[in-house]
């Protein structure tokens, strides 16, 4: 028997796709039940060498997403291209996925967020929608995400922030001189300025075997050579694997989903590395968490004659909806120095919710950085100075990197029907169509972001920056970064409108689940990992429970 | 190529200030005063590979230009800005060296000859009036040049440049890698 023939042969219970946030908390629930594991990472390991810190490498370079030659994202926005070779929507082709260089903000998604449309009703142009669960329905596990993953913060500091059942928090991160000006400054203004929760450690968290925090920095785009920043790999995945029922197969590039005469679910066909071979896997369930954009590209490529517009897609809601976020930075030039640091401190929520006559519905979140990495500090400047260089250039990058500090604000991107992602004609390095991405922002997504960009700037003024740069990012350029994705298979009740149900299940393929971002009806205004991961432990228990029946 | 007097080229500039999208009449008065001082003479460092010499002579100018040496910064080419771009384009960079070379080209096709066999004043004025020839992409071109210049100058110097991180020291970029 050869190799090959070995891996024809194998059958698991549960195939998992990805072993990013949406994939690893439903494998090791999964695993955890006695069930057998199989885990496809597209992805290999990373290195916590001198390329850990490595702005060019790692932030610029992106050395963990393929190149957009080899597996391209066609990216297109009101009729025009954008890119023929984006490398957008391709996270982090790792172990552990976009978690690795996430920036580990944490939250809660707030009960009005999966009642977006009751709460605001219709709106031109947009495909607001309820979520068919409610933030009661995710609340234990929340709390489980927060446990097993680790989060640092204050329960209830955020005013904005929902009912907990239990507190299970480690103290928040140490405040610096930026975090206190800001604070300061947000209180003056009347606002309520709280540590926003992070998936860093505070100190060691001998729940999961993760260590403290050094402060060194590296944090936002840049794996943790300290072990203190959880991602998947180090907190879900070693316990996954001292199970015994759980596999991980790396440089595996999942292709199709092949299913039945019964229509169901069959077998994953894969190749490996860089070769062209096709391998597959039997299994009697397949979780398909590869990320928004990746895991529509695989539903559209799974297309059979019993699915002839993709897998699980008779309501043609597959590739609709894809949401980003609408993310912008607001540069203050401070009269002093700051230490060198990236991570993310103080979150504002005072206008989270939009208040009446604002023009807008979008949940809208304001978040204080840091400083930007020097290489994309000196771009921005250059950039901002019209591409023109010389003297001037370098004495203002030698005055003010060291003084000026970041804030974000981070805007709700509407579900939008044309927002979308389908099959391109142009093919990856293994022959397969690119995933082909369509998306504009809605007017109400720019009112918005406009609107928190100018409280931004009004507290970065409060706090003393004497000099304001809002980089106004093309549209193009937040897309093209963007690190949020969702929609592409919202759930809903009704089959009609919707791919998934309140479980995640396909509603025409019963024994498929997507526990990614994909399943989000809405984007909410906050960095979404914490509710994917909580999701993925809550449709766990679902698989678990149902196969543990013998009902799948 | 006639060659414009300061005045003329003062005009010029602000038919570039025009022409670049955004670009500040102050900035390219800068440009052109750093570029006086910033297109003096340059020793090639040994070892550059994928373009000739005349191409990389070029490059240096255009790269000091970028990153001129002012009285607490050292010049790009000194901060081995080149040598940085020489691995890039032997590696990841390696489908850019069509810019590199448009570039140089271009330069030559400005200078009536070989760019770098100028005078400097003849240098800085070339440049100039080259920069402001520019079509959108050919602005591109340069902007590409110039963000390697970024990179060559700020990137860990495990990379080729930023020699002895003397490109973080001119921007007062410490950075930590162990703990407070």
């Amino acid at each position: 028997m050869t190799a090959q023939d070995d891996l024809n042969a194998d059958e698991v219970d549960v195939c998992v796709i990805g072993s990013g946030a949406g994939a690893m908390p439903c494998a090791l629930t999964l695993a955890q039940a006695g069930l057998s594991v199989l885990v496809l990472e597209k992805g290999g390991d990373y290195s916590l060498d001198e390329t850990a810190d490595d702005e060019l490498l790692q932030t610029i370079r992106d050395m963990y997403r393929p190149s957009g030659e080899l597996d391209p994202t066609v990216l297109k926005s009101a009729g025009k291209t954008l890119s023929s070779a984006s490398r957008i929507g391709q996270g982090m082709y790792l172990v552990g996925g976009g978690t690795v260089r996430y920036a580990a903000i944490s939250w809660r998604f707030r009960p009005e967020d999966f009642k977006k449309k009751t709460v605001y009703g219709s709106v031109e142009g947009a495909d607001l929608a309820d979520w068919p669960v409610s933030y009661e329905d995710l609340e234990p596990y929340y709390t489980k995400a927060e446990l097993e993953i680790g989060i640092s913060g204050i329960s209830g500091a955020d005013p904005t922030e929902p009912r907990r059942s239990k507190d299970v928090l480690l103290p928040p991160l140490r405040t610096d001189p930026y975090a206190e000006l800001i604070k300061s400054a947000a209180k003056r203004l009347g606002w309520t300025p709280f540590p926003i929760p992070m998936a860093i450690n505070s100190k060691p968290n001998a729940h999961t075997g993760t260590l403290a925090c050094m402060y060194c920095g590296w944090c936002v785009g840049y794996p943790c050579e300290h072990y203190a920043k959880n991602s998947v790999d180090i907190t879900l995945l070693p316990k996954a694997e001292r199970t015994g029922k759980f596999r991980l197969l790396k440089k595996a590039y999942a292709q199709k989903i092949e299913t039945n005469g019964r229509g169901l679910a069959e077998r994953v066909i894969y190749s490996l590395g860089e070769s062209r071979a096709a391998f597959s896997v039997k299994a009697r369930v397949v979780v398909l968490a590869a990320s928004a954009i990746q895991s529509a590209r695989l539903l559209l490529l799974s297309a059979s004659g019993a699915y002839p517009h993709g897998l699980a897609n008779g309501s043609g809601y597959v590739g609709k909806n894809l949401m980003f976020h609408f993310e912008q930075g607001c540069l203050g030039v401070f009269d002093r120095d700051f230490p060198h640091d990236l991570y993310v401190k103080t979150g504002i929520h005072d206008f989270y919710f939009p208040r009446g006559g604002s023009g807008f519905v979008n949940h809208c979140s304001i978040q204080s950085g840091s400083q930007l990495g020097p290489i994309h500090y000196a771009t921005m400047v250059g950039h901002r100075r019209g591409g023109v260089y010389g003297g001037d250039f370098v004495k203002y990058l030698r005055a003010n990197y060291s003084a000026t500090q970041v804030m974000l604000a981070l805007v709700e991107d509407l579900p939008q029907w044309e927002n979308r992602v389908g099959l391109s004609e142009t093919t990856d390095a293994w022959g397969v169509p690119a995933p082909e991405v369509h998306h504009r922002y809605h007017a109400m997504d720019k009112a918005a972001l406009k609107s928190t960009l100018e409280k931004v700037s009004r507290l970065q003024r409060e706090a003393g920056a004497s000099q304001i740069l809002s980089f106004a990012i093309p549209e193009h350029v937040s897309r093209h970064n963007a690190w949020h994705l969702m929609g592409t298979a919202r759930m809903s009740d009704d089959p009609a409108a919707g791919v998934l149900d309140a479980f995640c299940r396909a509603h025409e393929v019963r024994n498929l689940f997507i526990t990614d971002g994909s399943c989000f009806p809405t984007s909410g205004g906050l960095n979404p990992t914490l509710t994917i991961q909580a999701n993925s432990f809550r449709v766990g228990d679902f698989i678990a429970a149902e196969m543990k029946g013998g009902r799948l | 190529m006639s060659w414009l007097t300061r005045r003329q080229l003062l005009r010029r500039g602000a038919a570039l200030a025009a022409l670049t999208a955004g670009a500040p009449w102050t900035a390219l008065r800068d440009l052109l005063a750093a570029g006086d001082a910033a297109l003096g003479p340059v020793v090639l460092p040994q070892g550059l590979k994928v373009l000739s010499r005349e191409e990389w002579l070029t490059i240096a100018y255009v790269s000091n230009s970028i990153f001129p040496e002012t009285e607490e910064t050292p010049s790009a080419v000194n901060v081995g800005v080149l040598q940085f771009m020489s691995r890039s384009l032997e590696g990841y960079s390696r489908w850019e060296r069509g810019v590199y070379s448009t570039v140089a080209q271009g330069l030559r096709k400005a200078a009536g000859g070989d760019f770098a066999a100028l005078n400097e004043d003849q240098r800085a004025r070339c440049v100039l009036e080259w920069l402001g020839s520019l079509d959108e992409e050919s602005r591109k071109q340069f902007q590409r040049i110039a963000r390697h210049c970024i990179e060559g100058y700020l990137s860990r110097p495990s990379h080729g440049g930023n020699t002895h991180g003397t490109g973080w020291k001119a921007i007062r970029f410490t950075p930590q890698t162990h703990g407070p």
